[in-house]
């Protein structure tokens, strides 16, 4: 009998420690093995951020985002990483020591090469490297090469590793360009097939916004030609040149030399990465008269036809001795012939005749001293002086561009409201955002002030067309038609004086005068075939506008 | 009592072709995923080549390129103009 119960007993032990067993692995260890299982069979398949495009005006892209690859690896699975480094390194391009390094480490996965392209990946893909594997990545791609990069900027990468924009388009519109990550949960089997069991899908779209920018690519393109030629042929350190749309404030075309390639941006100085055009101040010399002419005309403390009582020779003013250019003096000028013949002289009487106040308040309508709100990330507002430091002198300089800075941006903004009816639009390069869902974002045109009058502007524009018809630079005038424009020769401010060898040269203008259809400011940095604008920005300024008459199929009126 | 078991019966029968059936599907769906991976590896390639294209096409279509190549090919900058203003007549009276 004590058999039997000896054997029940047994049994039922048995069945105890069983139980025991179950209840250890099933509930104390339960969440343990569920991550370890979830890990054999589970993969989360990250689909990484393309990032927007920049489209050109016609819709070209400008910047796109191309596939390339990122190369990882797991130590743990690689036996022989001295083979596999050679064999990764010669296809990659790399030292054998740095891969070798990484594939070295104590880890499940370390990154090796980042933005491989296509080619690449698949010459590494064929050697079957045991614990090697590859994410999808998406890098940047510029199908103009470096065309526009000041405008463009680059994409770089933030103190985490992301990708990040800087200047240009892509840092200003950084949050918009760039898309989100998206996660999915995929089961999978034994040998690594996805199983269609289960799919956990993250919410959203992985790409980001697009820019449909007022960039006429095959404007950038001649005006970057322009630029360059000019620079080589005038022995320029630098140049620069914008065209605006008087009517809507749209960039049609900005370059800036000396300038960089976005693909490469690492092996440029971080100088270069700054758009000057936006960025840097300068004084504006003659191409400034333009705007005090205006005011003058609009306040009317002059009129065309007034004429000027001290334009007989030199004026002092407080201790200083202000001449003309080439130190001509034409007496009893009137302001039609002060700017035809960019006399230093009658501008300050323009000056004085408006008044500090007058010329100080006209100076904010036209922006001066404050940012224009260009989207570019990187425009650095110029500052004007308070009134209550402003001397005799600096009202007298001023009014003919010495002793005042601004940006090149600020100027050609200011001076298209000429163009413009005497409206000042604001500059802008994005028209359109396209959303990742298929809407259309439209940003409208913005009137930022009225400085001008609509006589004052006529008024001006025939002033302006005078300048250039009877101005050193009449004879580069394009036959036919009617441009207004001025030539500008700024001496550069050296140690509190000025440099009389190394000057600014510089023209704006607009054409047709009657219509314009662009407004363009070009400026040469110390040009040495010559130091004048008239012989060296005056040039480009019509060679570039003779084209763009032919290419908006302009007829002359002449 | 003969329902009860009739019952029972037609209970088990079912619980017995449900499980059998769950047998079959989940078996046909764990090799789907073969299919599943082929289809992934085909979408993966396709969409290598269409980055590639797209790539080739926007690089030959830039204006960048297109000057390069016309400069190559001895296309130079028309560098006078003619522009028709008035409409020309078909005949003049003598």
């Amino acid at each position: 009998m004590w058999r039997f119960y000896a054997i029940v007993a047994v049994f039922l032990l048995s069945f105890l420690i069983v139980i025991a067993r179950l209840f250890y692995w099933q509930v104390v260890r339960a969440e343990e093995l569920s991550l370890f299982g979830e890990a054999q069979y589970e993969r989360t398949v990250e689909f990484s951020s393309q990032r927007g495009e920049i489209f050109a005006s016609d819709g070209f892209p400008l910047v796109a985002s191309t596939l390339s690859y990122l190369i990882y690896a797991n130590p743990k699975e690689i036996k022989d990483i001295k083979n596999v480094s050679e064999k990764l390194s010669n296809i990659l391009g790399t030292e054998p020591s740095s891969v070798s390094a990484m594939l070295s480490l104590d880890r499940f996965w370390v990154p090796v090469a980042s933005y491989v392209s296509i080619e690449k990946k698949n010459k590494i893909k064929e050697l079957s490297l045991q614990g090697v594997g590859f994410d999808d990545q998406f890098s940047r791609f510029y199908p103009e090469a470096s065309m526009s990069a000041h405008l463009t900027g680059f994409v770089g990468k933030n103190d985490i590793g992301e990708d990040k924009g800087y200047f240009g388009l892509e840092g200003y519109y950084d949050r918009q360009l760039k898309g989100k990550t998206l996660k999915i949960v995929q089961i999978k089997d034994a040998y690594e097939r996805p199983i269609i069991a289960k799919r956990e899908v993250g919410v959203g779209n992985t790409k980001g916004r697009a820019l449909v920018t007022s960039v006429d690519r095959a404007v950038q393109h001649l005006v970057e030609e322009k630029l360059h030629e000019g620079i080589q042929k005038y022995g320029a350190s630098g140049g620069m040149i914008g065209v605006i749309d008087p009517t809507s404030g749209n960039i049609i075309a900005m370059a800036s030399y000396p300038t960089f390639d976005q693909k490469t941006y690492q092996r440029y100085s971080e100088e270069f990465y700054k758009n000057p055009f936006i960025s840097d101040t300068y004084e504006p010399g003659s191409t400034f008269k333009t705007l005090i002419m205006a005011a003058g005309l609009d306040a009317k403390v002059v009129l065309p036809t007034t004429r000027c009582p001290i334009c007989e020779g030199p004026v002092n003013i407080g201790g200083y001795t202000i001449k003309t250019w080439n130190d001509k003096y034409y007496k009893n000028a009137t302001m039609i012939e002060v700017l035809q013949h960019s006399d230093n002289t009658g501008m300050v009487f323009v000056g004085q005749s408006l008044g500090l106040e007058k010329l100080v308040s006209y100076l904010s309508l036209f922006g001066i001293g404050q940012a224009t709100g260009i989207d570019l990330q990187g425009e650095a507002p110029s500052s004007i002086r308070p009134k209550e430091e402003w001397r005799k002198t600096d009202l007298a300089t001023a009014s003919f561009g010495q002793g005042i800075s601004l940006t090149p941006i600020q100027l050609l903004s200011a001076f298209a409201s000429i163009a413009n009816k005497g409206v000042r639009m604001k500059p802008r390069i994005v028209s359109t955002i396209h959303t990742s869902g298929g809407e259309k974002i439209e940003i409208k045109p913005k009137v930022l002030s009225r400085p001008l009058s609509e006589k004052t502007a006529k008024i001006m524009t025939e002033m302006l067309v005078n300048a250039v018809n009877k101005g050193e630079a009449a004879y580069l005038k394009p036959k036919g038609y009617r441009v207004a424009g001025k030539t500008g020769t700024a001496q550069i401010p050296v140690g509190g004086k000025y440099d009389l060898e190394k000057t600014i040269a510089s023209f704006i203008g607009f054409a047709p005068a009657d219509d314009p259809k662009f407004a363009m400011l070009v400026i040469f940095n110390k040009p040495t075939s010559s130091i004048y604008g008239s012989e060296t920005a005056a040039p480009t300024f019509f060679e570039i506008a003779k084209n763009l008459l032919a290419y908006y199929k302009i007829q002359p009126t002449e | 009592m003969k329902i009860i078991y009739t019952s029972f019966t037609i209970l088990l029968v079912v619980i017995g072709m449900l499980s059998i059936g769950q047998v079959v599907i989940s078996n046909w769906l764990s090799t789907t995923g073969i299919t599943l991976g082929a289809i992934e590896d085909e979408l993966k390639q396709y969409k290598e080549k269409n980055a590639l294209l797209e790539e080739r096409f926007l690089h030959a279509s830039s204006l960048t390129s297109i000057a390069s190549t016309a400069a190559e090919l001895g296309f130079v900058e028309k560098k006078s103009r003619i522009v028709l203003t008035d409409s020309v007549p078909l005949a003049l009276k003598r």
